[in-house]
Formats: structure tokens, C-alpha cells, sequence
């Protein structure tokens, strides 16, 4: 019964021309001299031209084409979305953005160096007295894999919907 | 009017503000737009309800339309998504209409009049009835590639599935067609 089932899938990929050309020269080889795999060759053939053949389409009313027309008629074409969708204007808008930052990282820094008499400075930071292993344990460690994790689906999301999107157009 | 004309062409004018030529790209593809929303909801007038719907959509959005694909390809697409959101929406009524359908299939199946039997005696008539054996996304399968003459690829970005998988599908359909017609029809075969 599977022995069936798999000849019957090469030789539907046989007839739809989807196999590569070494099994295209063995299932013809097959199909010409083996008698069960001439059979079914044979039926499936007979279904594959019979499906297009027999099976007719279904036909609307006659105002079809009609009714579709009066509804366009109300209906504006929309701008193609690359002509709103403007990369000049985001990235227009990232510049703005990396401008401010600059700007404000900038006037921090400065003002920091100027006033060093003042006492609202940071706790000078000993490097040598910092123990790393307080902070590694399971729990920082699950942390840290969960939000590579919850980083690497979103990359993995994006990167699927924009091959998508480029085969629905 | 525009009949000679490809689609590429027809879109073209559509788009330069010739309405009027969007009647040839309705005209050409409504039998197919309707039958793949008829295998959704065999439903003559939902069916067409959402075949109109997806051809207004598909005029508001033929500015996007890149020219990648065939324009059957997409057009197709967007049945697709059109009928699936609506059964999305409508999902319960959905299902009873299913049902409805169940019984109606198993009553034109195994309890049918000599007339009926008679009627039915052609191939056209047995290939109609096997389809609607079929679960509707094997029925559209065989629509899109066979009727819709789409590519198995083709069929993927419709559908939403990879090659492989409309290989496999495409393989189920036709086996279970073929074990419909032999079990139903096998003395009308021979």
C-alpha cells in the first residue's frame, strides 16, 4: 500500500514535470515498461486531463461585470504605498532623532567637565572590589537567553513577513 | 473592447484613468474569481458578494500591483484572503452552513432517484459531485491548478503555503478525488 502511495507520488510529479531529470528518464523508463507502474500512469493520466477537461467553471449572473463597474465607480485608486510611504521623509525623521540625542549626550558631557567642583558627582566606580558573580546566576542567565530569544523571533518575524510581502507582490 | 490586449496593458490604461477598461479584466477573470469564492462558501449569491468585493479591492489597490506576479496570481490572492476573512467573521454560520452542505452531499450521494442517477451518468456530473466530497481547501487546490491554470508555485503565494507543502496537498486532493470517484462512480469508470 505504501510502496503504492510513493510510486504514485513520483509519477504525479512525473506528469506535473516537477521532478529533476534523472528521475524524469527513470519514472519514463517505468511507466513504459514496469507493469504496475504503467497502470497507474495509465489512471492518473486519465484523472489529470479529465480534472481540466470536465470541470467547468462556475458562472456568475449576467450583471456581474455590471455590478462590479458601479461599485468602482465610487472608488478612488489608491496611491501606490512606495509613493506615501516616503524613505526620504523616515529617514528625515531618524536624523532628527539621532540629532537630539547627539545634542543632549553632548551638552551632558559638557556641562560635566565644566563643573567639577561641584559634589553631585557618581560614586568613583573600583573595578577591582566589583564581584561579577554576584551577578551571575541561573536567574540572570535565563534572563539573559529569554530576551535573546523574545530578540531573535522578532528578527526571525520580520525577516519571514518581508520575504512575504515580496512574494505577494 | 480591450480583449486583444494583455493584462499589463489593461492595468496600464486603468491606471493612466480609463476606468472603463477595467470591465475587460473583470470579464476575463470573473468565472474564475467566482468559482474559487463558490469552493469557499457554496453559496451562489455569497460567492458573489465576495468575488465583487474582491475585484473593487484589487481596482483600489491596482496601483500596487508590481507586475511580479501575474496579475491572475494576485487577483486570486486577494479571493483568497477576501473569502477567508469573511469565514473568519462568519465562522459559525459557517460551520452550519458546512453541515447544511454534509447533508445535502449525502443526500444527493446515497439516496438518489433513478432520474437522478440517469442525470448524473456523465463525467462532468460525477468529476462535480466528487469536488464537493472533497474539504474546501482541497476543492480550492485543485480549482487554482487545474481551472485557474496557477503554477504549484503560484498556488503557494495564493494560498500562503510553500512549494512543498501545495505538492503534498495537491497530491491529497487528487488521491481522495480519485478514491471518491472509484468508490462512488467505479462502475461508471470502467
Amino acid at each position: 500500500m505504501e510502496q503504492n502511495e510513493e510510486i504514485e507520488r513520483q509519477i504525479w510529479e512525473f506528469i506535473d514535470g516537477t521532478c529533476n531529470e534523472t528521475d524524469k528518464v527513470r519514472i519514463s523508463t517505468l511507466v513504459a515498461t514496469d507493469a504496475v507502474w504503467i497502470q497507474l500512469y495509465n489512471e492518473l493520466a486519465i484523472l489529470h486531463s479529465m480534472i481540466p477537461e470536465h470541470l467547468e467553471t462556475e458562472q456568475p449572473s449576467m450583471r456581474f461585470t455590471q455590478n462590479v463597474m458601479e461599485a468602482v465607480a465610487t472608488t478612488q485608486i489608491a496611491p501606490a504605498t512606495k509613493k506615501y510611504i516616503n524613505k526620504s521623509i523616515i529617514r528625515g525623521i531618524a536624523a532628527i532623532f539621532m540629532i537630539m540625542l547627539t545634542a543632549i549626550f553632548g551638552y551632558a558631557l559638557a556641562t560635566a567637565h565644566n563643573d567639577t567642583n561641584s559634589t553631585n558627582l557618581l560614586p568613583k566606580l573600583n573595578l577591582n572590589n566589583l564581584n561579577f558573580n554576584r551577578f551571575i546566576n541561573s536567574n540572570t542567565m535565563m534572563l539573559f537567553i529569554a530576551v535573546n530569544i523574545v530578540i531573535g523571533l522578532v528578527f526571525f518575524d520580520t525577516m519571514l513577513r518581508r520575504k512575504r510581502t515580496q512574494q505577494t507582490h | 473592447m480591450h480583449e486583444h490586449l494583455d493584462d499589463t496593458a489593461v492595468i496600464q490604461m486603468i491606471l493612466q484613468g480609463q476606468q472603463a477598461a477595467y470591465a475587460t479584466l473583470v470579464t476575463r477573470y470573473q468565472q474564475y474569481v467566482f468559482t474559487i469564492a463558490m469552493r469557499h462558501v457554496n453559496n451562489r449569491e455569497l460567492a458573489e458578494e465576495l468575488a465583487q468585493d474582491a475585484f473593487v479591492k484589487a481596482y483600489k489597490y491596482l496601483a500596487d500591483f508590481k507586475g511580479n506576479s501575474k496579475f491572475s496570481t494576485w487577483l486570486y490572492t486577494i479571493v483568497h484572503t477576501t473569502c477567508l476573512s469573511h469565514m473568519r467573521k462568519k465562522k459559525d454560520e459557517t460551520i452550519l452552513l458546512e453541515e447544511e452542505k454534509m447533508v445535502t452531499i449525502s443526500d444527493n450521494s446515497y439516496e438518489q432517484k433513478p432520474t437522478d442517477k440517469l442525470e448524473q451518468k456523465t463525467q462532468k456530473q460525477m468529476l462535480e459531485n466528487a469536488m464537493k466530497h472533497l474539504p474546501e481547501a482541497e476543492a480550492q487546490i485543485l480549482t487554482l491548478f487545474y481551472q485557474a491554470e496557477q503554477s504549484i508555485e503560484e498556488v503557494g503565494m495564493i494560498m500562503g503555503l510553500t512549494t512543498a507543502n501545495v505538492k503534498v496537498r495537491l497530491f491529497r486532493s487528487r488521491q481522495k478525488l480519485r478514491d471518491v470517484l472509484e468508490s462512488k462512480y467505479s462502475r461508471e469508470l470502467v
